[in-house]
This record gives C-alpha cells, structure tokens and sequence, in this order.
C-alpha cells in the first residue's frame, strides 16, 4: 500500500444505504475518498467529465467503482456496458453491490465484465462483514495497475 | 375452321365438282354432237339446193341452145326484124305464127316469164308472150346495160339478176344466146325472160332450218359479195346489200365467192354466231350460204345446260344446308359440352352437360359429366379439408395469442415479484443496517445518532407500508373497473383537480383544464384516478420552473380521442420515454413518490383498452402525458357530445 488515499465511486440511489455502506467501510480504517452518487446518469457524467463533473479536479479516477444496479435514470447495467466499452474506463474493477437475487441481473452483470458481483445482505452483522472483507480484498490485496 | 364449314367445304367438293365436270363434259359433247348433226342437215339442205340450181340453169341453158336452132326461129327471126316495125303487117302476123308455136310451148314448159327474139341491132322484134308486162316489141332486150344482147351474141349468156322494171320487189334474169341462119350468118338474139319469184321461193325455202335460219345466194361484185335474194333478216337485201371481203362478217359468203365449200361456226352478216355451210355454185360463179343461229341450233343442250346448272345449283345449296344441318346436330352437343366445361371450369360443379345421344360425342359428355360428379365430391371433401385446417390454424392461433397474453402477463408477474422483493427489500436492509447501527452507537452512548438512526428506521418502515398499500391498490386494478359509460371529460378533470388541490397550492403551480373537452368512454372512477395520477406527477417535476403550468386537454388523432395531461417543467430526456411507466422506477429520487402512480396509470388505459405515452421535446421543455381509452369493442366516444 502507499499513502497515496484510494478513490471509490459509490453508486447508490437509496441515501440510507449509501449511509451504510459509507459506514462500513470507514470501519476499515483504510485510507479513501467515496464520491457519491445518486444515479446512473451522474455516474456517467462523473466518469466522463461531463456536466457539473467537467473539471477533473471535481472528478479524480476512482480506483473502485461500487454499483447499484437498479438506479433511475439510467440502469446500472447500462452504466456498467458504457464504462466497459471505454478503452480506459475499463481498467477500474467495478463491483456490482446490489439487492437483486436474480439470476438475469447476475448473468447479465458478469456478460457486462463486472468484476464481482455482491448483494447486500439482510443481516447487519453480515453486511458490517461484507463491507470490511471488501475494503480489505479491494483496498488492500488487490494490486491495481 | 369450323366443322359446318368443312362439312360444307368437303360436300362440296366431293359432290359439286364430280356433278360440275359431268356435267360440262356432257354439254361439250352433246353440243359437239348437235353441231355436228346441225352441219349435216344444213349440208344436205344446201347441198340440194346447189344441185337443183345447177339443174336448173343447165335445163334453161340446153333449151335456149335447142331453141335458138329451131328452124321456125333462124327463119322467121330476119322476117320478123325487116316488118317488125309494123306489128299489123299481115307478114308479121304470119311470120310470128311459126316461132310461137315452138316458143310458146318453151316458154310455158320451162316457166319462162318470155322468149324474146332480137334482131342483129338488139331491137326486140318478137315476144311470146305478150301479154307479160315488160314485154316491149320494138325496145331493146330487158336487163342491166345492154348486156343481155351483147354477152348473147358470142354464144350462151346466162344474165345477171336484175329488178323488174314493171313489179316492184320482183326480180328478173335473161339468159341469152346469138341465133344464126342455116348459112351460119348472125340473124339475132334469142333471149329468155325469167322471173326470180319462183327460184327465190325455192332458194329461200327454210324449211327444217328453224327459227333463224335460211339459205342465201350472192355473186361476186367489185371487191365484196352482192347478196341477190331478200334475206330472211333484211327483207330489202336483194342486190342492195354487200359485204366486203376481209370484213368480220359474212364471212361464210365470202368463203363461198372464193370458190371454197365448208361449214362450221361462223359469222354471219348480221355479225351473229351461225352454224354455216357454204358452196360454191360454178356455173353461175354464185355463193350459196346456207345457215342457222348457234343461239337456236344449240338451244337445247343450252337449255339442257341451264338445266344442268339450275339443278347442279339446287343441289349446291341443298349440299350447303344439308352440310350446316348434320353439323348442327354434330356441333350442337359439342357446343354444349364446351359450355359445360366452361361453366364447369368456372366453378359451378352442380352443372350437367346432359346429353343423351348414344354416339361418341354423348359418351364423352357423359363421361364428362361423371368426371364433374366426381371433382365435386373430391372437392367437396377437400373443402371440408380446409375448413378443419382454418379451423386449426385459428385454434392454433387463439393458442398461441392466450400463450403470448400468459407469457406477457408471465414475465409481469415475473417483473412485479423481482420489484416487489428488490423494493420490499431495499428497506428491510435499511432497517435491518440501522438497528445494528444504533445498537452500535447506544453501546457507544451517542445518543445523538442513536435518534438519528431511529429516523431512519422509523422513514424505511413507512416506506415499506406506503409500498404495500400502493401494491394492493395496482393489484386491484385489475378487478375493481366499473362500467363503461359516457362521461364528461370536462367534469372528470374538475375532480381530478379539486383532489390535488394541497399539493398544487404548495408549489404554487397553477393548474387549468381546457374547454369543451367532449365525452370519454370508459369507468368514471378510474378515469379519475389517471387524471390524478397524472396531474400529481406533473406537479412533482415541475422543477425549479418560476412559473409552473399544469393544463388537461384533449385532441382529435385519427379519429380517436387522445386525452393529455401537459406541463412546463423539466420535461423528459427522450432515452426515458418507455420508463417513466415501469413499475416503481423513478427518474428523481429527489421527488417524491415510488412511481406506483405512473404504472396504475397504464395499467388502467390497458384495462380499458387504450394506451399511455409521454410527448417531450426533452429536458426543460415540459412534458405531455398522453392516453386513449379506446373502445374495448363498446361504443365509442360520441363527437357531437361536448361539454
């Protein structure tokens, strides 16, 4: 790890559980910097420099992406097409974190080269869990390019 | 070529041209033959009258030779010339007793008109009978230019044919011969007066020569032929009329005066076809013609030839109708038989030809008639065939449309579970997060956050009854539609309004309906629910809009009622346009509402039969909610029927 802080880009449509994700992964004690956003045209304009993201002060490369998947607006698995159809979008690891069981929305995501695809458990204890093991995996194991 | 006209065609030729060949075959034999025996009659005819000519020329020529040597003649002729001038000189009376007893007797016996007796001068000095008209004692011999006397002289003179000084339309000849005196000098002229009546008579006798027939006599004059007799045509012919020769007519004459006999067909004087025989007559250079009309001469094979022709064309046009009658009775039951199979090939298989002829022609129309019997009943179960089929087919679609409406109401359901346990659940992750949360911040004795999450768990659990009873209200859609009936937009859009009312005073949006608005079709509560829903949605995305406007209409699209809902809000990016309807999607999670409003109202237009859509020219242009309640089969909305 360097000192460097590790950006994630947080899409989330629900504020209560972007709260919650935001607070599980601050128990990690890993250093970073979550930019949220509410959704997938926001996402989009934020990964693009467009709109109120054109200044790219305002929108640093996040070395994570976490996805919901359904956002208004735009879909989060069309999110997921556009950013993996960009030439350097498509290095950033993106993870599916959403509460969709189905089948369709899994094998779509991973037909989208999603990296991982996680749903929000129902229990708090596993939920603290599954934000502290992703901090770890992502923000530390995982060597980024 | 019709079978009529080869019948016709073949009768004809098989009976018309056998009849015409024999028939003109046996005409130009038996006109040969006519013609043949014609020439024969008239050969005879003139062949005898040459010789009775002849005959009698030769007799007058042998009497007036003996006459001429009569003693009582060579004596008395120089007597009787010395007191000639003197007719009652006794010595003349004495010297005419001893001729007169001679030549009187010549003359009656030889049917003489006179003997006459001239002198060495040609001066008549004696007649035998004087009681003859043209008998003239003491005038020169009678005939043309003296001629009589002179030609008589030097021996025998048969004199020409003259007219009668004394009877018009008579005719008279001298023959002539010198008389000398047994000391052999010339003492005179013996001369006999002939009339022609009798030898005419003879001449023209036509008897056996029909009609137009006749004999003809003529010298020969300067370059043509005289005709001495009056002909049978031209009365006034007798040394009048001439024909030339190397003229085209009369041509049998002039054959004759060129000394040749023949006969054949020819031309006669009048420029008439003649059957002809012609003669030379030697002794007297005479021509003699004797002729008859081919008109008449052939008349009854030309009759037997009209015949020929009258019944040959009898024949033909009985040929004709015979040929048009055994076609009829051929052709007509072939005719009904291509009309049969017209009418048969033009789908009535109930159609019979019927005909009951025992030939070939009835049998094949009976066999035509079984085959139409036949294609009948394949056709008819051929029918029954395609009836199953189409039957089939429209079980099979009825099938196939009742899968597709399961399979769309399938994955509605499908769709509906999917958002009901992500939204239902959505919240419970809420709860669930935050009461572990405020377990951790009640350890922690933050009491502050421990409100804090309890808001947010109390927020999640009021969600999720909103959601709830959103979800009964959808689900009874459904099966809560009353009766269709006529209603007043106008008046529907009123409630619609008054309903929401708080909300539209709270954002100062200003909202207006339009007027005569016409009657709708459709369940009055319902349609006062999508007015709502819609006029709740478009006060919602009003935005930051200074002036809010919401205003219900409708317009006339293709004859049918298309009711709106418009406003001057943000409007709708184009790419949204099919997703503002789903179940619970929301374009703002800013706003308000979980998008439960939007899918009632499509599933209320589909219930009635219509549709929603949104018009926008995209963002900050406002929106236009658009829906048709369609007929559903009940009666459509009345035009005239206005507020």
């Amino acid at each position: 790890m360097n000192g460097e802080a590790v950006i994630i880009l947080l899409v989330e449509d629900d504020p209560n559980h972007a709260e919650l994700i935001l607070r599980g992964l601050q128990d990690n004690h890993v250093a970073n910097q979550i930019h949220h956003v509410m959704d997938g045209e926001a996402a989009l304009d934020y990964l693009f420099r467009r709109g109120e993201y054109a200044d790219s002060e305002k929108s640093p490369r996040p070395h994570l992406i976490l996805l919901d998947l359904r956002l208004p607006k735009i879909d989060g698995q069309e999110v997921l097409e556009e950013i993996k159809a960009d030439e350097e979008l498509r290095r950033i690891p993106v993870v599916v974190l959403t509460t969709s069981e189905a089948e369709r929305d899994l094998v779509r995501a991973y037909h989208n080269h999603a990296n991982s695809y996680l749903v929000k458990p129902v229990e708090f204890a596993q939920f603290t869990q599954m934000m502290r093991d992703l901090g770890f995996y992502w923000l530390y194991w995982n060597r980024r390019p | 070529m019709s079978i009529r006209d080869e019948l016709i065609l073949i009768l004809l030729v098989f009976a018309a041209a056998p009849m015409i060949t024999i028939g003109f075959l046996g005409f130009t034999h038996a006109r040969g033959s006519l013609e043949e025996a014609r020439i024969a009659g008239l050969e005879s005819t003139a062949d005898l009258k040459v010789e009775k000519i002849e005959a009698f020329f030769q007799h007058l020529t042998r009497d007036i030779d003996s006459a001429r040597r009569l003693d009582s003649v060579q004596e008395n002729l120089p007597i009787l010339a010395n007191v000639a001038g003197d007719p009652l000189n006794p010595a003349y009376g004495k010297a005419k007793e001893e001729p007169d007893g001679d030549l009187v007797v010549i003359q009656r016996t030889s049917g003489l008109a006179d003997v006459l007796l001239a002198d060495v001068d040609g001066r008549v000095v004696y007649s035998s009978n004087e009681a003859h008209p043209s008998a003239h004692v003491g005038g020169p011999l009678p005939g043309p230019d003296g001629k009589a006397f002179e030609e008589g002289k030097g021996g025998v003179y048969l004199g020409e044919i003259f007219p009668s000084q004394v009877f018009p339309n008579q005719f008279a000849m001298v023959i002539s011969a010198p008389v000398h005196g047994h000391d052999g000098s010339f003492v005179g002229v013996i001369a006999f007066q002939l009339d022609m009546d009798p030898l005419y008579d003879f001449v023209q006798e036509t008897t056996g020569l029909g009609e137009t027939g006749e004999t003809l006599i003529a010298r020969e004059t300067e370059g043509g032929a005289l005709f001495l007799n009056p002909l049978r045509h031209d009365p006034g012919a007798a040394l009048t009329r001439q024909a030339l020769f190397g003229e085209a007519q009369a041509i049998p004459i002039q054959e004759a005066l060129q000394g040749r006999d023949g006969s054949g067909q020819s031309i006669d004087y009048r420029g008439e076809k003649v059957l002809a025989v012609w003669r030379h007559i030697p002794s007297l250079d005479w021509g003699m013609v004797a002729k008859i009309d081919a008109s008449e001469a052939f008349e009854s094979v030309t009759n037997l030839r009209d015949l020929g022709l009258i019944v040959g064309g009898a024949i033909l046009l009985a040929s004709v109708f015979v040929a048009a009658a055994v076609s009829r009775t051929v052709v007509r039951p072939i005719r009904s038989l291509e009309e049969g199979a017209r009418i048969v090939g033009s789908g009535n298989l109930d159609h019979r030809v019927g005909t009951t002829t025992k030939d070939e022609i009835g049998r094949l129309s009976r066999a035509f008639d079984e085959m139409t019997s036949d294609l009948k009943s394949v056709t008819a179960s051929r029918d029954e065939l395609d009836r199953e089929v189409r039957n089939r087919l429209r079980a099979e679609e009825e099938r196939e449309a009742l899968i597709a409406e399961l399979e769309g109401k399938n994955a509605e359901l499908e769709q509906f579970t999917y958002t009901v346990s992500h939204d239902l659940k959505s919240p419970l992750i809420t709860i669930t997060g935050f009461l572990g949360l405020l377990a951790q911040d009640a350890d922690a004795g933050d009491a502050e956050r421990m409100r804090a999450d309890m808001d947010r768990i109390a927020d999640a659990a009021g969600h999720m009854k909103e959601l709830l009873d959103e979800l009964l209200e959808l689900s009874r859609v459904g099966l809560i539609v009353g009766s269709p009936e006529q209603i007043p937009l106008g008046d529907v859009a009123r409630e619609a309004v008054a309903l929401v009312e708080g909300q539209a005073a709270e954002r100062d949006v200003r909202v207006t309906i339009a007027t005569g608005l016409p009657f709708v079709y459709g369940d009055r509560r319902r349609v006062r629910e999508v007015l709502q829903n819609l006029i709740e949605n478009a006060i919602k995305f009003t935005g930051e809009q200074p002036s809010p406007r919401v205003e219900v209409g409708a317009r006339r699209e293709d004859g049918v009622t298309v009711c709106y809902v418009r406003d001057n809000g943000m409007g709708i990016n184009p790419r949204y346009h099919g997703k503002v309807f789903d179940l619970f999607d929301q374009l703002d999670q800013t706003s308000e509402g979980m998008g439960l409003g939007l899918a009632l109202v499509k599933r209320i237009t589909e219930v009635h039969g219509g549709r929603v859509w949104v018009e926008s020219e995209g963002l900050g242009h406002g929106s236009t909610f658009c829906f048709t309640l369609g007929s559903n089969g009940q009666a459509p909305d009345v035009e005239g029927a206005r507020e």
